[in-house]
């Protein structure tokens, strides 16, 4: 198709204009802000609408305000001819169809004459060949923001772009991918750990721990249950053991309160009766005896000497008496005297024979006293041997000790009594085993003994009652852990953490999913346009390449499977895109757009649309490029859009045919 | 026979977490936790208000591989309430919590009944009187994976008057999405001379028989988007002529949602929030003093369809409305931080988040048929989806890089073929609008590519 008149009542900048565009190339030459994107925007506002109030920079709406859009004419390849009038603002007094958006009427008139209104879907149909707003606007605007791209872009990039350039859409489906590809690798990267779905297998994996040990509560719980009863258990058997020691030790001591109260009474009683003897008070019994029976000793020694000595007294007296009675018979007491005393004595004697024979008659009278004497005697003896008995039956030496037996007897009744009563405090309440036990303990130990064995009692006591401070206290601890693990699970709620970090990794790797499965499906895309489309680009390509650059450069060849692009140098052979010059570069990229606009355009050749293209292009350059354009204008119809004015020049020169609106 | 009442319930599932949810505050997730323990209550409130005669609950009260410490506690919390009252328990285990698992040390109360791995029956008595009604038969699951049909052990006593109650944890006719644990037929179920099956396992409630009457009573508590609609428990009175009324008693605290909304006919964001928040006022009034969690999904074709398909929008979106939500119920005075029990003035509805099946303003059929690189690629995946094998390779290779990681690769691993078409179909469209839409050459800033947050 080809557009025949642009008729813009208002539109951006451009306002009542009415350009005709006759031939197949037109130049419209004007200054930098004339409008000329703005026509080519009305171009596209025309044939798919005019933008909406959110796609503002594409809507050039009136800077001047009125009316805003216009209609434009186009002439089929059939003949027929068509006017498309849309406005988004009407001008006063015509009226269109439609009541929201866009006014617009679009008709159609045949080769016959006849005319005919069509909708929107028909017009695209039949006169654009069902291409859409995107695909015209990707396909036939070349514009110099894109050339000049070229220059901008690294070398890598600079060869896909140079690929893509043969592809419909190429730029998008590069923008596309390369925002893809970032996105994604925001969200994962193999061995990554600060992209976001890391970060959550992080957060996963450690939530997955802390819970795992938040579920050692429960088996925790029970060991501490377990544990709580086992001690319960050893705190009553330590307790009995306890109370038992107490218990005995409490009898013990009791009874050695006892016995030393008593020892202390009977050690008073000593005390005093050794001191009413006059005896020293630190004699102990045994002593005392020895002291007694030293004292009956002394006392029998004493009553011998006693006799002795009476009755040495008494011999001496009678010596005395003798001698005086000696001395009596003598007138005067000389000592020698004694014999004759002694003579006087014999005389005496005579009269004491005298006496004996008395003497003998006194014997004869003796005889019966005698027997009275023996029986006195037996009588004696029978008095003796019956104290004796009594004295053995009683154990005692003599009557004193007997006496003393007797007291102690007293004694031992009282501390019988005494005894009974004891036992009755000391085993009451025990049963017989502990009775023997408590009994065999008070019996065979010494006093010292005893004193040991409370010492070690008390000591084993006071080691029992640590024991059983540290069990409570333990129990304490289990108790206090018991409620801490019964609140603790109260709170944490890791769980339910674990699985909201789940559903959001699920959520992401959902994402990043549908965006590599969008990758892959692209990458698969492209090949099928590396392996069936490109190569008849690529070759129409290399022919206006081949011209463009005068035959410097022979093809452009691509390395399949990379998306790079190689241009032939005649000489150098094929050279890296990013070897070339920016110029040449320029051209290539120029070379596939117009080889890709032909490819595409297939039965239905439309309208070429180039902005500005041709600012930073050398003479020659330059004139390659036009006399490509020449041969394109061939198929096509060109717009040309320019400000230099040795454009112009060179295009009138070269393409004299062309139509050179000033605008 | 005698009249009584008793209550029947089933996958108590204690303190098992929510899933598939994200994004969610402390505040609500406290609330969330708490609710399962709140339907427990419900249930013991229910059995105490109702003076039933006893309760029958069908196995998985928990979930042993919690290993929940706060499940066992508030378990025993229940049952000492009941016990006050006087209702007896009667309960068997589950595959989720069998015999064979760990459990609290200490022993059950004596007014509860746990039946063993051998069926076994007891017999019932009326409160009121103490006069036997019923007979109840169960089998506790020994291990967590049952495959016999337990049903054929149980018999009904000949010649005995009393109401016959059967409890089993299984899967009647092999339902499906649950595991086929004791497996039994209906007809082995109506054969066997019982007059009341009380059928745990699967969580849906459903009726499959009346007579005799064959019950599942679903879980009490839903837990995810998979598990909607009310829950609760039967109570079940049974008449002196052995007719059995049932009632359905509600339980839950959370409700969960699914609802679509069409995008045809709205132009603007403005529009389609108000259109949301429309319909969460509905939700709200619908179930006061109670959470609701909603996943709205996005159908049909409109305008809005590019900008829902930048995520950034949806997630703002998804973002405001939730911040309104919680700004409301801290406000009804629920921002405390000692919330444990629900206590619900009004409802709160919680958006689990968006999902998208919007389509293009596309004529499909026209990119199909377009010699563009757009049209390429919708063929290539029009001829890809023809044959699933195709689906398989190209998902696989798309996504060969995630299988380092064991975690991604169990994920991968868990895309049945419908997923993978579903990826393929979403792939599209991400591409149609990457490469459709009418961005001018220099866009200042192009929009983000990923789909709404939220659950999936």
């Amino acid at each position: 198709m080809k557009l025949e008149r642009m008729q813009i009542s208002g539109f951006g900048r451009l306002n009542g204009l009415d350009v005709e565009l006759p031939g197949q190339v037109t130049v419209l030459y004007g200054p930098n802000e004339a409008g000329k994107s703005t026509l080519l925007g009305f171009v596209r506002a025309m044939l798919f609408g005019i933008p909406t109030r959110a796609q503002a920079a594409e809507r050039y709406e009136p800077l001047r305000g009125g009316a805003h859009g216009g209609a434009l004419t186009i002439l089929g390849d059939d003949g027929t001819r068509w006017m498309i009038e849309r406005y988004a603002q009407p001008p006063e007094g015509l009226n269109l169809p439609g009541t929201r958006g866009d006014r617009l009427r679009i008709t159609r008139s045949d080769v016959r004459g006849e005319v005919q209104e069509v909708s929107q879907e028909e017009m695209q149909r039949e006169l654009l060949g069902g291409l859409s707003k995107a695909m015209f606007k990707q396909l036939f605007a070349v514009t110099l923001t894109e050339l000049q791209e070229v220059g901008a872009l690294q070398s890598e990039e600079l060869s896909r772009y140079l690929f893509h350039a043969g592809i419909g859409g190429g730029a998008a489906v590069l923008r596309g991918e390369k925002r893809l590809v970032q996105e994604m690798d925001k969200l994962y990267r193999p061995r990554g750990r600060t992209q976001e779905i890391a970060q959550l297998l992080q957060a996963v994996e450690r939530l997955e721990r802390e819970a795992e040990t938040a579920k050692a509560l429960l088996p925790r719980y029970n060991d501490v249950l377990e544990e709580l009863e086992r001690l319960a258990a050893q705190l009553a058997e330590a307790l009995g053991q306890a109370a038992a020691v107490r218990d005995e030790l409490a009898a013990a001591g009791r009874e050695l309160s006892r016995r030393e109260a008593a020892f202390d009474e009977l050690a008073g009683e000593w005390e005093a009766w050794l001191s009413e003897r006059s005896l020293s008070p630190d004699l102990s019994p045994e002593a005392a005896s020895d002291v007694f029976r030293l004292a009956e000793q002394g006392r029998e020694w004493l009553a011998r000497v006693e006799g002795l000595a009476a009755k040495m007294a008494a011999l001496r007296a009678e010596n005395e008496r003798f001698e005086q009675e000696c001395l009596a018979y003598g007138d005067h007491a000389s000592p020698n005297q004694a014999a004759a005393v002694l003579r006087a004595a014999l005389a005496q004697l005579d009269s004491a024979l005298d006496m004996k024979s008395r003497q003998d008659q006194l014997s004869a009278q003796l005889f019966p006293l005698e027997e009275e004497g023996r029986r006195l005697d037996d009588r004696l003896q029978q008095m003796l041997e019956s104290e004796q008995a009594l004295l053995a039956e009683a154990d005692a030496a003599d009557g004193e000790e007997l006496l003393r037996l007797d007291a102690a007897c007293e004694r031992r009744e009282a501390l019988e009594r005494e005894l009974r009563q004891v036992e009755l405090m000391l085993f009451a309440g025990l049963d017989e085993v502990k009775r023997n036990e408590l009994e065999e303990i008070l019996q065979t130990t010494e006093e010292s003994e005893l004193r040991e064995r409370l010492e070690q009692s008390e000591q084993d006591l006071r080691q029992a009652e640590a024991l059983l401070g540290q069990l409570q206290e333990k129990r304490g601890r289990l108790l206090q852990e018991q409620e801490s693990l019964a609140a603790r699970c109260q709170r944490d709620d890791l769980v339910q953490q674990l699985e909201e970090q789940r559903a959001a990794l699920r959520d992401r790797f959902d994402q990043y999913a549908v965006m590599a499965v969008c990758h892959e499906l692209i990458g698969r895309a492209r090949r099928v346009y590396e392996e069936e489309r490109q190569p008849a680009v690529l070759q129409a390509a290399s022919g206006y390449f081949a011209e463009m650059t005068g035959g410097t450069y022979r093809r452009i060849v691509m390395k399949m499977g990379t998306q790079e692009l190689m241009a032939e140098h005649a000489e150098l052979g094929p050279l890296e895109s990013s070897l070339l010059s920016r110029g040449t570069a320029e051209q290539l990229y120029l070379s596939m757009r117009l080889a890709l606009s032909e490819a595409v355009s297939g039965q239905t050749p439309l309208p070429l649309l180039l902005d500005d293209l041709f600012v930073n292009f050398d003479e020659g350059r330059l004139e390659g490029a036009l006399s490509v354009l020449r041969t394109v204008a061939d198929r096509q119809q060109i717009l040309m859009m320019t400000c230099h004015e040795h454009v112009v020049r060179h295009v009138q020169k070269l393409l004299p045919a062309a139509n050179i609106v000033r605008m | 026979m005698k009249a009584f009442r008793f209550l029947h319930a089933a996958d108590l599932h204690l303190d098992t977490p929510f899933s598939g949810m994200s994004g969610v505050p402390d505040r609500l997730r406290g609330l969330l936790r708490e609710s399962t323990f709140a339907a427990f209550d419900q249930l013991i409130k229910v059995a105490i208000e109702e003076a039933v005669d006893f309760v029958v609950i069908s196995g998985d009260i928990y979930d042993a591989s919690d290993s929940s410490l706060r499940a066992q506690l508030r378990l025993r919390e229940g049952w000492d309430k009941l016990g006050e009252h006087g209702i007896p328990v009667y309960l068997i285990r589950g595959n989720h919590d069998p015999l064979s698992s760990r459990r609290l040390r200490l022993a059950l109360p004596g007014h509860v009944y746990e039946f063993g791995s051998q069926a076994e029956s007891v017999t019932a008595v009326r409160r009121s009187d103490g006069e036997p009604v019923a007979v109840l038969t169960g089998v506790s699951y020994p291990t967590p994976a049952v495959h016999d049909n337990l049903a054929l052990q149980y018999r009904r006593e000949p010649g005995s008057a009393l109401y016959h109650i059967g409890l089993l944890h299984g899967n009647v006719d092999g339902q499906e999405g649950h595991d086929a644990y004791a497996p039994c037929s209906l007809r082995d179920l109506q054969a066997s001379g019982y007059d009341y099956w009380a059928l745990g396992h699967i969580h849906k409630r459903e009726i499959l028989c009346e007579s005799p009457w064959v019950v599942y009573p679903g879980n009490i508590q839903g837990r995810s988007l998979k598990e909607t609609g009310p829950k609760g428990c039967y109570l079940v009175e049974v008449a002196e002529n052995g007719e059995a009324e049932l009632s359905f008693r509600r339980l839950d605290q959370v409700l969960w949602l699914e609802s679509r909304l069409t995008i045809d006919g709205i132009a603007t964001e403005e529009a389609l929030k108000m259109s949301l928040e429309e319909r969460l006022d509905e939700l709200r009034e619908a179930e006061p003093g109670r959470i609701t969690v909603a996943r709205f999904t996005f159908i049909g074709r409109g305008p809005l369809h590019g900008l829902l398909q930048s995520g950034a929008e949806v997630a703002e979106l998804l973002q405001e409305l939730r911040r309104k939500e919680i700004a409301r119920f801290e406000a009804a005075g629920l921002g405390s931080s000692d919330v444990e029990r629900l206590g619900l003035g009004e409802g709160i509805v919680w958006l689990a988040g968006f999902k998208l099946e919007t389509r293009m303003e596309l004529d499909r059929e026209g990119v199909l048929a377009e010699d563009s690189f757009l049209g390429e690629l919708f063929r290539l995946a029009k001829r890809t989806s023809a044959a699933s094998e195709q689906v398989e390779e190209l998902v696989d290779t798309a996504l060969a890089s995630l299988s380092d990681n064991r975690q991604l690769r169990r994920l991968l691993q868990g895309l049945n073929p419908e997923a993978k078409q579903e990826l393929v179909r979403r792939a599209e469209e991400l591409a149609a609008s990457m490469l459709h839409e009418d961005t001018p050459l220099s866009s200042p800033s192009p929009p983000s590519l990923r789909e709404g947050g939220g659950a999936s």
